[in-house]
């Protein structure tokens, strides 16, 4: 068992007497076969000396213990690592930053206080499972959407607080964008509420996020400020109808003029999220041959659009759901057609039938896209399953790095050949070409995906965290950065983040050092050190 | 309906179901597999006591897998709990087996793929519950299967109880004593592989958790 970081194991032992007379003998887990629980499936340090693992957890059952906690920790200085469901994978699941951390696991708190579908917001505590808070709307029938993740297990809360996001509106998918209000227990066990919730009494938590003065909230994400017990989450009001919609364009030099207009229909809030891809690139599954196209380095545009023409299929595509009632869905795709046809020679369209909302419950199982319409589900471990990438040398897991580009076609094109080249400097095939199409998880920003793989085997881990290192420097040095990561490479990528000498990590730490002086919550997290671990950073 | 029964436990307060879990399991399991499985080739079970409740183990296979389906028509005539992961693992769990196991604890013995284990896995662990059992059956291009340990070795016994050709399906849970002996030994066989398939084979893996 690890144990906390400069504690003996008497020091140890007493503290957890302490934490299980606050949340019971039944509440405290330090076995070792209990502890193993919470070790990362996809850790890229798997069973080595790094790897992350907790000395020990505890499941709090409400606020008050959470505080109680906190208190314990302090005295000890113990470190802390608060999960909700603890299921984020790829981004460190249940496994604390820094070996040795209790992990406080909120999974006993979970009761979903409210939904309000005449106001359209939900509060709920950590614990709280998409899964869990998708019953409860469809079991009240309440006329709310909510955006979810892929797949579907995490917590409305861990999720936003990771940045994590989803697949509807912009507004919606932005998860901790869509956030309406905050319950903190402080680093110090100090209870704050944010917003309106800061005024006693306030039946407006959920309405206006501001309060008065400077708005806090930020700071609890991708943090180690404070815990959040409770969170306000804006719900969409449950659209009329859908209808999914696909646009092509023929020529490779289109892809500007397509992500023009898609930007307009976008930030005009016409559309739910935009889903590029490329026909004559061929999809994930179904990549075309292009040993010949890049046999000399990065082809030229002409090369790229003799390419096109030889596949005989567009080159660029871009799918979107037109949510709304009837009549607003049918005029916005004329309106669409318009726009399109007066900007983009050879532009051609497909629709699908329009469908009425909700999805009747006989209905579900058989959706092909189930999380574009708000359903969690877990079926992307089997889409991921039969990528044929993976037959031939099948990972334990992976470790995603999500570059953030400009949305131009010369943002995502750059990223895209920048990791390409970083792949084979270090030796791997690209995972990304010139028919890399972006992920628009956030509404004005353009994502480059790759996914590096995880294992058992320490030999390719060495290989995998290589190659992941040499992708972020790569990235950092045409001025793009990853929005988020496994805590393996959180030193590195916010390192890049580092203007005017990293002044913004500075203001970071000054703020760790004052309001949690003896560093007890998830140190190290996303770069934030505290004063006294400080030459921790990896 | 389900989720109402969810929302009035998290009100009432959910102390108590992990007391002593993993003890009440192992005596109970040995006891009630007794009636229902040939335990004569295991030294555990021999010490099963009378006790014949059978609700304690839930079944679960993925229809999509002929062995698996074999497994679920072993089961037919058995009072016991099955289950099928083929269609919505998540609405399996959420919508079942996560409200019966908040209710009272229960032991999964499970044949289908990698991901089916692995994402049992990750949610069980909302109960303390870690894979005690493990083993991986690989289909053969020849039509012969070899079942491995997570040594990533064959077992005589296992070999003999499943046979290695088709159809060991209908024998797997034979298995159930000798994973519920192996529970109460390490936790080597918890979080052994990710989501993916093996290398080149078409597998598929049993298991329990408890």
């Amino acid at each position: 068992m690890a144990l906390p970081p400069n504690l003996s194991q008497s020091e140890f032992d007493a503290a957890l007497a302490e934490f299980r007379n606050a949340v019971g003998n039944d509440w405290v887990f330090s076995s070792d076969e209990d502890v193993a629980l919470y070790r990362d499936s996809y850790s890229i340090y798997w069973g080595e000396e790094e790897e992350r693992i907790a000395s020990a957890a505890v499941a709090p059952a409400n606020v008050e213990e959470v505080q109680q906690i906190v208190r314990i920790a302090n005295r000890y200085s113990i470190p802390v690592y608060p999960i909700s469901t603890g299921r984020n994978l790829t981004y460190g699941g249940a496994a604390p930053t820094l070996t040795g951390s209790v992990v406080i696991d909120l999974k006993r708190m979970n009761r979903i206080i409210e939904v309000n579908d005449k106001r359209n917001y939900a509060l709920v505590e950590p614990g709280v499972s998409y899964f869990d808070l998708f019953n409860y709307i469809r079991e009240n029938n309440l006329n709310v959407m909510i955006d979810v993740p892929d797949p579907g297990w995490g917590s409305p809360m861990g999720n936003s607080l990771d940045h994590g996001v989803g697949y509807t509106f912009g507004p919606y998918r932005d998860h901790f964008g869509s956030h309406i209000g905050l319950e903190i227990v402080s680093a110090e066990g100090e209870l704050i509420r944010t917003g309106a919730g800061a005024i006693p009494g306030s039946d407006a938590w959920q309405d206006f996020h501001y309060g008065v003065g400077p708005s806090i909230d930020g700071l609890f994400a991708q943090s180690n400020f404070g815990i959040v017990t409770k969170m306000g989450v804006k719900l969409m009001p449950m659209p009329e109808a859908f209808k999914n919609v696909t646009i092509t364009v023929p020529r490779y030099q289109d892809f500007q003029a397509l992500i023009d207009e898609v930007n307009y229909l976008e930030d005009s809030y016409l559309v739910g999220m935009p889903f590029y891809n490329s026909p004559a690139g061929g999809g994930l599954f179904d990549p075309a041959p292009m040993g010949e196209l890049m046999q000399n380095g990065w082809p030229s545009l002409d090369q790229l659009e003799a390419f096109v023409r030889a596949q005989g299929r567009p080159a660029w595509s871009v799918s979107f759901h037109l949510y709304g009632p009837q009549e607003i869905v049918q005029g916005t795709w004329t309106a669409i057609q318009r726009r399109f046809r007066d900007k983009i020679t050879g532009v051609a369209f497909e629709e699908e039938e329009l469908h009425n909302l909700p999805i009747p419950e006989e209905d579900i199982p058989a959706l092909p896209d189930k999380a574009f319409l708000g359903i969690p589900n877990l079926e992307i471990f089997h889409i991921v399953n039969r990528n044929p990438i993976n037959r031939n040398d099948p990972p334990d897991g992976h470790a995603d790095m999500f570059t953030m580009a400009p949305r131009t076609a010369e943002g995502a094109h750059t990223a895209a050949r920048v990791l390409a080249e970083a792949y084979q400097e270090m030796g791997f095939p690209p995972a990304t070409g010139p028919f890399s199409t972006p992920i628009t998880f956030y509404s004005r920003a353009f994502v480059i995906a790759v996914l590096i793989p995880t294992w058992r085997d320490a030999a390719k881990n060495e290989a995998s965290r290589a190659l992941y290192a040499h992708c972020l420097d790569k990235i950092a040095e045409v001025g793009m950065g990853t929005y988020r990561t496994a805590p393996a490479f959180q030193d590195l990528a916010v390192s890049k983040y580092n203007f005017n000498d990293g002044s913004l990590l500075k203001f970071q730490e000054k703020l760790k050092d004052s309001i949690d002086p003896n560093g007890i919550i998830s140190p190290g997290r996303y770069g934030i050190w505290p004063a006294n671990m400080r030459n921790n950073r990896g | 309906m389900i989720c109402c029964i969810l929302i009035k436990k998290r009100h009432a307060g959910d102390k108590g179901v992990m007391i002593k879990r993993r003890t009440t399991l192992k005596i109970g399991l040995s006891g009630a597999l007794a009636s229902a499985f040939p335990l004569q080739s295991f030294a555990a079970s021999k010490q099963a006591a009378a006790r014949t409740d059978l609700t304690d183990l839930k079944v679960l296979y993925n229809s999509n897998y002929a062995e698996s389906r074999n497994l679920a028509a072993s089961m037919h005539q058995q009072q016991i709990q099955l289950e099928d992961m083929a269609e919505d693992l998540a609405a399996l769990w959420y919508g079942k087996l996560k409200p019966e196991l908040a209710q009272r604890p229960g032991i999964l013995f499970g044949l289908g793929d990698r991901v089916d284990l692995f994402c049992i896995e990750e949610l069980a662990r909302d109960f303390g519950m870690k894979t005690v059992f493990r083993l991986e059956h690989l289909f053969n291009a020849d039509g012969s299967v070899i079942h491995l340990n997570i040594k990533g070795q064959t077992d005589k016994d296992v070999d003999r109880l499943l046979t290695t050709v088709p159809g060991f399906g209908y024998h797997l849970t034979e298995l159930v004593p000798l994973a519920l002996q192996n529970s109460q030994q390490s936790i080597d066989a918890h979080k052994r592989t990710g989501p993916f398939p093996m290398q080149g084979k078409s597998s598929l893996v049993s298991w329990m958790i408890s």
